[in-house]
């Protein structure tokens, strides 16, 4: 509420100052007033350069966003003379350095990477966003080449908490099935697996673990599973919740799910599948050791990049198959933010609307990586295939995460359950454990 | 003048005071603030850390502990379990080194240096290469059982072996420093009673259970209670290797506690939690202490 007051006290400012300016007087207390919020004298405009001098600290997860835009920013630090250190750590490591530092308080996180389906409600919560809308909607802090209405207001939205745009999107997500051409086809089938048992099918006719080669794998390390294991009870017709915000996936659907999501990992996978998530995962799949996989679409440039991936030649992309109900598909988003505790935002927003405006977005997305604006498309060196699978997937796709504040909380407790079911322990019982967790969890959050 | 001498009139008097005073009042700030701010902060609920105001909730964190929190339960039974397990081995092996190296032979003081590598390297660096021997598909261990013709293992990502070997891991690392403390205590024992039974026909082991070790026994106890306390609060070697999983199997309360402080964001949950934490530690440490007290 106070910020917007802000924005609306620092409208009627700036509308003011030029109409004085118009009528041929400088009126000093009103000038002080805009100098103090750091924009540039009246009559000025847009000016990349306005903080010139000044270093920001930018804090990411290591994600193939990432790796791709680093080596583009020193274009932003030419462009506007500021430095910017970048600071990349493993995803696990990331959220808890940024946790711990959130959490105390420091001021010297400006800039951050973010995942809005599991941090935005309790980040938004803590105080932890800066407000960007006003300086989205200030012209002398915005470009006016950024294009703003480009970015789709349904991904906005899935931005906003309690009214407050806390973070713009960097890299859309869809799950994907990743599968080997070669395999398949000397296996004697001629495309993807549409369905579940069409995939255990081909996983069983190419597993062969003497050979380090497994038919099939997905995650299974507690709490990353989670995002995974959604297509799959969606498939089967269950959810996450119902319409009162309960623990839904304890139905017989869920717990079918469940059981045949760690079925076929602990059948066809790597054994110790518990311990692999999609780190361990793409190190073998890219070495040729996994048939078929399942897991984000951020995976697909490490996949077909013939430096690190002996099968970049034969790396085929599929939609999820359909389980007994439906095929069901689903996002997961990477933003950017400003830390509200950062004592330079608008330096800080100058490097997020650099990360976040056309030119990047384009640069990235020609290699793959899909930010979230409407108008730009992959480049031509993106695969048919997977543009087409990714196209085909997002149309359909729902949020990977369950909508509740406590998400760590709770993923960490349906982890545990999909952990049993992998194990091949009683997966009805850690099932319903888990949803019973997952009420106490979110209940006590409230 | 009178300046002077009333000064050293005050010096005098007050010379605890003065020499004291200093580190009393740094000690107060760096370990009984936190102490007293976290007991504070257990009777609260606080979200968001610096931004946001701690929420005044009174006993409902310790009531939520100890009635509905199955994964404390798990975490207690956990770092007990390793605790007992690991300081135990660490004991039987350190003092058996400690006797082994106490011995004249040829390359004693390249072995003493060698002995001690685990406990000087760093615990992350550790973790991360016993995680990466026993993973299943790239470690060496397995390479080596497939080698000796044995069927491979699951290691870390097996339940009911993860626990275990996150003890083995603790044991190799810091068997050492019970062995170290041993041997300091070995070499400051006088000869007379060792000459003694060997004149009254002892052997080896005889001497070293009737003679060697009654002897040692106090110095044993006091690196079994340092490793005591450190074990109950062992963090980084689980954190890399398994993070508490598969599941919660390797979940102790150090990392449970720090996963609702700052994966959860329960700051006052995890207050609540620390200090029960604190409580046990004191009682156990407490308890050891009497019990060499007693003996003694």
């Amino acid at each position: 509420m106070q910020v917007s007051d802000k924005s609306i006290r620092r409208g009627a400012a700036l509308g003011l100052v030029s109409l004085m300016a118009l009528a041929g007087c400088t009126p000093a207390t009103v000038e002080a007033e805009v100098e103090t919020d750091g924009s540039a004298s009246v009559g000025a405009e847009f000016d990349w350069r306005a903080h010139e001098g000044e270093t920001i600290r930018f804090v990411a997860g290591l994600q193939p966003w990432q790796e791709a835009v680093v080596p583009l920013i020193a274009e932003f630090e030419d462009l506007t003379g500021i430095t910017v250190e970048v600071e990349a750590l493993p995803e696990d490591q990331f959220r808890q350095r940024l946790q711990v530092e959130l959490t105390a308080g420091s001021g010297d996180i400006d800039v951050f990477m973010t995942s809005v389906l599991q941090d935005g409600p309790r980040f938004a919560e803590s105080g932890w966003y800066a407000d960007l809308e006003p300086f989205v909607s200030d012209p002398l802090l915005t470009s006016p080449d950024y294009n703003f209405s480009d970015i789709s207001s349904s991904v906005l939205e899935g931005h906003t908490f309690n009214g407050v745009l806390s973070a713009l999107p960097i890299q859309l997500e869809v799950q994907m099935l990743y599968y080997r051409k070669d395999l398949l086809e000397a296996a004697g089938f001629d495309g993807p697996p549409s369905t579940y048992e069409e995939l255990e099918e081909m996983a069983a006719a190419v597993h062969d673990p003497a050979n380090d080669l497994y038919g099939f794998s997905s995650r299974g390390r507690g709490a990353a599973t989670v995002t995974q294991i959604t297509t799959f009870l969606r498939s089967y017709g269950a959810d996450y919740l119902d319409a009162d915000g309960k623990a839904a996936f304890a139905s017989d659907e869920g717990i079918e799910a469940i059981a045949e999501y760690g079925r076929l990992v602990r059948t066809y996978g790597p054994s110790g599948g518990v311990n692999n998530s999609w780190e361990e995962l793409l190190a073998l799949f890219q070495s040729g050791s996994i048939a078929l996989w399942s897991d984000n679409s951020g995976q697909a440039a490490a996949l077909r990049d013939p430096a690190t991936s002996s099968v970049a030649e034969v790396v085929g992309y599929a939609p999820m198959p359909a389980g007994p109900v439906t095929a069901a598909q689903s996002y997961f988003g990477w933003a950017a933010a400003v830390a509200e505790t950062s004592g330079k935002k608008e330096a800080a927003w100058l490097f997020l609307q650099w990360l976040t405006g056309p030119d990047v977005v384009s640069q990235l997305q020609e290699q793959g990586i899909p930010g979230g604006r409407v108008s730009i498309g992959f480049g031509p060196d993106v695969p048919e295939e997977f543009v087409t699978t990714f196209q085909t997937a997002l149309a359909d796709a729902t949020a990977q995460l369950p909508a509740v504040k406590p998400v760590p909380e709770v993923r960490d407790a349906i982890g545990a359950a999909v952990v049993s079911s992998i194990l091949g322990e009683d997966v009805p019982t850690a099932v319903r454990k888990a949803a019973e967790e997952f009420d106490r969890i979110v209940e006590s959050s409230e | 003048m009178g300046i002077i001498s009333r000064v050293s009139r005050f010096t005098d008097r007050h010379v605890l005071s003065i020499y004291v005073g200093p580190s009393l009042v740094l000690l107060g700030l760096v370990m009984a603030f936190p102490v007293v701010f976290t007991v504070y902060l257990s009777f609260h609920q606080w979200i968001g850390g610096a931004l946001r105001a701690p929420e005044f909730v009174g006993f409902e964190n310790y009531a939520r502990i100890f009635t509905e929190d199955e994964r404390f339960r798990g975490a207690i039974i956990n770092t007990i379990a390793l605790t007992a397990g690991a300081v135990a081995a660490q004991t039987v092996l350190g003092v058996a080194l400690a006797v082994f190296i106490h011995r004249e032979f040829a390359i004693r003081g390249i072995v003493r240096s060698i002995i001690l590598l685990p406990m000087i390297a760093t615990p992350v660096a550790i973790a991360l290469i016993w995680r990466l021997m026993f993973h299943p598909q790239l470690g060496a261990l397995n390479d080596l059982l497939e080698r000796l013709g044995f069927a491979p293992s699951d290691w870390l990502a097996n339940p009911n072996l993860a626990l275990l070997l996150v003890g083995v891991v603790d044991t190799w690392e810091w068997t050492p420093l019970i062995a170290l403390i041993t041997l300091a205590g070995l070499t400051a024992l006088p000869h007379d009673p060792f000459e003694a039974a060997a004149i009254d026909g002892a052997n080896a082991w005889q001497r070293f259970w009737y003679v060697t070790l009654p002897m040692v026994r106090p110095i044993v106890v006091v690196a079994v209670v340092f490793r005591l306390i450190e074990a109950l609060k062992t963090f980084d070697i689980i954190l890399i290797m398994t993070a508490g999983g598969p599941g919660f199997v390797t979940e102790t309360l150090n990392i449970y506690i720090y996963n609702t402080a700052f994966q959860y964001q329960k700051i006052g949950y995890s207050s609540a939690l620390l200090v029960v934490f604190f409580v046990l530690v004191l009682f156990i440490a407490s308890s050891m202490l009497s019990l060499r007290r007693s003996r003694g």
